[in-house]
């Protein structure tokens, strides 16, 4: 019985504690709706009396309607809100106005401020346009509006010279006067990975533009305009008027842009038109200077550059080769069947004495790596030559174009191979090459472009070369594009021929991050194979699209297993699904720059 | 210790942990008649963000979207739902809050404490006592998150490398914050009674 009597008053004190009612002394009184410097000194004063008092509802409803007779126009109510402790209550007085003020459209309180000034951080003034620093200068000495200053940082965001390179916040900032205020848009560059991943090439004078260059302000006038590089002749009277036109007058970016593009168009795109400024003879002086670059017949013909990154094959990097003096470095397990890794290092020339005449001289040594898929395949099929541990050629080359659109090359190959089996010892693999390639003018319709291109490489290895292998490989591919806007199709085609006794790496392959996308060319073949066919059809908005790729890589006397892939692209992303695998296939993340 | 002394401190303290979960939500939302309008109040309240509080004293704009459940127990199905927008703002000069419920209907307070900014904002998700019967218990969830204000970005967010742009340069790459309140069961009959 005592038990029970016990059990009886712990619930009670317990279930009291809990369900306690709410306590009746104010530890706290605010005034929320209006400053309570609005109210007189006297009702202040009455009003915190309250603090440390027994709650009364009456005395708290006769000091709202006190507060409601001092303060025009408002209407005032006691609403008691919970203490930090039991037993205790905070008591607030909600003011609010009564008349349309109280619905004002701007939920921003700083609203009611003045705007003293407007700030961009990060950014030099030349980096944005005219027409948006006019924007923002026009709010100062009006009231702030949220939305405005919103508006005014997309727009900055989006101005073409920092999208995606840079990312901007607001601020509004205490003014140097009362009821002013300051508002701050900072500039912040993004990292580097991420400006080289989606920032867009910008160009600006005809070239590219490195952000931060010092570019003229809207504050210089042209002392002169030239046009250098291309005969005067070439360029209508009325072009050459207009030019004339801007000396004398304030710099106007939009304006060098508009004649460089026009000079481009009467050049008819044989022509880079870029345009430099220099310092006039005057402080406030600029010189313009049109210069036209003639664009070489021949184009660039030295390996790619890589950067990639397969789910099942690992990162590639294998950059920068320029002209006319070249050297790369990096490792490559997306092109061939092998993965590459070590350095090149040439000399170019796109125009030797004339534009119809090219020569390449590249220089590379490699060390080379193998999946246990090829090790293993290569073990097991004596036909194909043996795996090498490194691989060092030397590849000059000539070239010749009939015109802008039509060039062949021709040249050598010379490959040594330090082969593992059946013990290390070299073997030549010395070639002659040959080229032809077309790639056709961008044909446009309104806002539609389109070009096509084709090509056709052979190597053939001859013992008379000194070569100890005897092959030839054939590869002819095509491609198309249309361009409408922001819409895009690519349409390329590849086929691949070989005979004889070819090294390892001339053998093709399929399953990377540019043919068959989804695959993996070792579950397909890990010793490439003999002869390919690949196909390729990409549609893309903007940055998203999907693909479908179609091919197969056999050998002679194999019977020919076409593969298709599905995949989605966002930008350097991709997710490829190879369809009917079977095995350890499914969808392959890929990103390729 | 006897075997019945023992077992009536079990009783105890099986009562008390059966208890002890009603006790906390009880204290987490406590609601308040006006009217025939349902209020609500919260000893300790407190879901603004310290990233929320960072854009506040920038000057900037902080929304937060509410949606007030009604159900018939603690977990069960939502018999009605109505959602809620409070806008919220510093004033840099006064240091003073402003809110506003900008939806259904505008309601807005300012010259508030931080404090007092969140309570009115809670006391501001009304719910009619019309939809809500008068003896049946019920319980209340209000779910609430943080609006992206960059998120109605059209020109920002039409581009997918945008939208990377935007996702990877958040600076302080924070989730937005959200979260739950709750409270039950109550009674329209009891909450009319005078205490």
């Amino acid at each position: 019985m005592r038990t029970r009597m016990l059990v009886l008053l712990v619930l009670m004190f317990v279930t009291r504690a809990i369900f306690a009612q709410t306590p009746a002394t104010i530890e706290k009184v605010e005034i929320t709706g209006i400053s309570d410097q609005l109210l007189s000194a006297e009702l202040r004063d009455a009003v915190q009396k309250l603090n440390g008092q027994r709650y009364d509802a009456q005395a708290a409803e006769q000091l709202a309607n006190r507060i409601q007779t001092e303060v025009k126009d408002v209407v005032a109510a006691a609403r008691t809100q919970p203490g930090t402790q039991a037993g205790r209550v905070r008591l607030v007085f909600v003011v609010a106005r009564s008349g349309a003020d109280s619905e004002s459209s701007d939920t921003n309180v700083n609203s009611q401020y003045t705007v003293e000034s407007v700030e961009v951080k990060g950014l030099l003034r030349s980096q944005y346009s005219e027409a948006l620093y006019d924007d923002m200068q026009s709010m100062v000495g009006k009231m702030l509006d949220n939305k405005r200053v919103e508006e005014l940082r997309k727009r900055l965001v989006a101005d073409p010279l920092l999208k995606n390179q840079y990312m901007v916040d607001q601020k509004i900032e205490r003014g140097s006067q009362p009821e002013h205020v300051k508002v701050v848009f900072e500039a912040d560059k993004l990292p580097w990975v991420l400006r080289k991943m989606f920032g867009k090439k910008i160009s600006l004078s005809g070239g590219d533009f490195s952000i931060g260059k010092s570019q003229p302000g809207d504050m210089d006038t042209i002392e002169s305009v030239d046009v250098a590089g291309v005969r005067t002749t070439l360029i209508s009277e009325g072009l050459r008027q207009e030019l004339q036109k801007m000396v004398g007058k304030r710099f106007d970016k939009l304006e060098a842009d508009h004649l460089r593009d026009k000079l481009d168009a009467e050049l008819k795109s044989k022509y880079k038109v870029k345009w430099e400024s220099a310092k006039g003879s005057q402080e406030h002086f600029v010189k313009i200077t049109y210069d036209a670059k003639e664009i070489p017949w021949i184009p660039y013909r030295g390996r790619e550059d890589v950067a990639t990154y397969h789910q099942k094959q690992g990162i590639s990097l294998f950059c920068c080769e320029t002209t006319p003096f070249n050297f790369g470095v990096g490792t490559d397990g997306d092109t061939l069947i092998e993965r590459y890794k070590g350095f090149s290092a040439g000399f170019e020339s796109r125009s030797l004495g004339s534009r119809r005449f090219g020569a390449r001289l590249n220089l590379s040594t490699f060390g080379i790596e193998w999946k246990s898929q090829t090790l293993l395949a290569a073990a097991a099929n004596p036909a194909v030559p043996g795996v090498y541990r490194s691989r060092q050629g030397i590849d000059p080359s000539v070239a010749f174009a009939f015109n802008r659109n039509f060039y062949v090359a021709a040249g050598m190959g010379f490959t040594e191979l330090e082969m593992i089996e059946p013990s290390l010892h070299w073997q030549s693999a010395h070639a002659a090459t040959g080229t032809f390639n077309y790639h056709s003018n961008d044909v446009k319709r309104g806002n539609t472009t389109l070009n096509w291109a084709a090509g056709y490489d052979v190597r053939t290895g001859a013992k008379n070369l000194g070569s100890d292998f005897s092959y030839t490989r054939h590869q002819w591919g095509a491609e198309y594009q249309f361009k409408s806007e922001d819409n895009s199709a690519k349409v390329s085609m590849r086929l691949g021929r070989l005979t004889g006794n070819a090294p390892m790496f001339e053998r093709f392959s399929l399953g990377n991050t540019q043919s068959l996308r989804g695959w993996n060319k070792y579950d397909l073949d890990p010793i490439g194979g003999t002869r390919m066919v690949s196909w390729s059809t990409t549609l893309t908005h903007d940055d998203l699209g999907f693909y479908v790729d179609t091919g197969s890589v056999w050998d002679r006397g194999q019977s020919v297993k076409l593969r298709q892939s599905l995949g989605i692209v966002a930008g350097p992303f991709s997710l490829g699904f190879p369809l009917r695998c079977s095995g350890h296939c499914g969808p392959t993340f890929m990103i390729r720059l | 210790m006897t075997r019945q002394t023992r077992r009536g401190l079990w009783i105890v303290l099986l009562v008390t942990a059966a208890l002890l979960p009603y006790a906390a939500t009880g204290q987490s939302l406590k609601p308040r008649l006006d009217g025939e309008l349902l209020h609500w109040s919260a000893a300790n309240l407190r879901f603004l963000s310290s990233d929320a509080m960072q854009q506040l004293h920038d000057g900037a704009t902080v929304s937060y979207a509410f949606r007030v459940n009604v159900s018939a127990s603690r977990n069960g199905t939502v018999m009605s739902s109505i959602s809620y927008h409070c806008v919220f703002s510093y004033d840099i000069w006064e240091e003073k809050y402003k809110v506003s419920r900008t939806e259904p209907g505008v309601r807005a307070v300012s010259h508030l404490s931080e404090q007092s900014a969140q309570e009115q904002c809670l006391d501001s998700l009304t719910i009619p006592v019309a939809s809500l019967g008068t003896d049946s218990p019920f319980w209340i969830g209000i779910e609430y998150n943080m609006e992206d204000r960059k998120a109605t970005s059209s020109e920002e967010a039409r581009s997918i490398l945008g939208t990377f742009v935007e996702v990877f340069s958040q600076k302080k790459g924070k989730p937005l914050a959200a979260g739950t309140l709750q409270g039950g069961p109550f009674r329209i009959a009891e909450l009319r009674k005078p205490r």
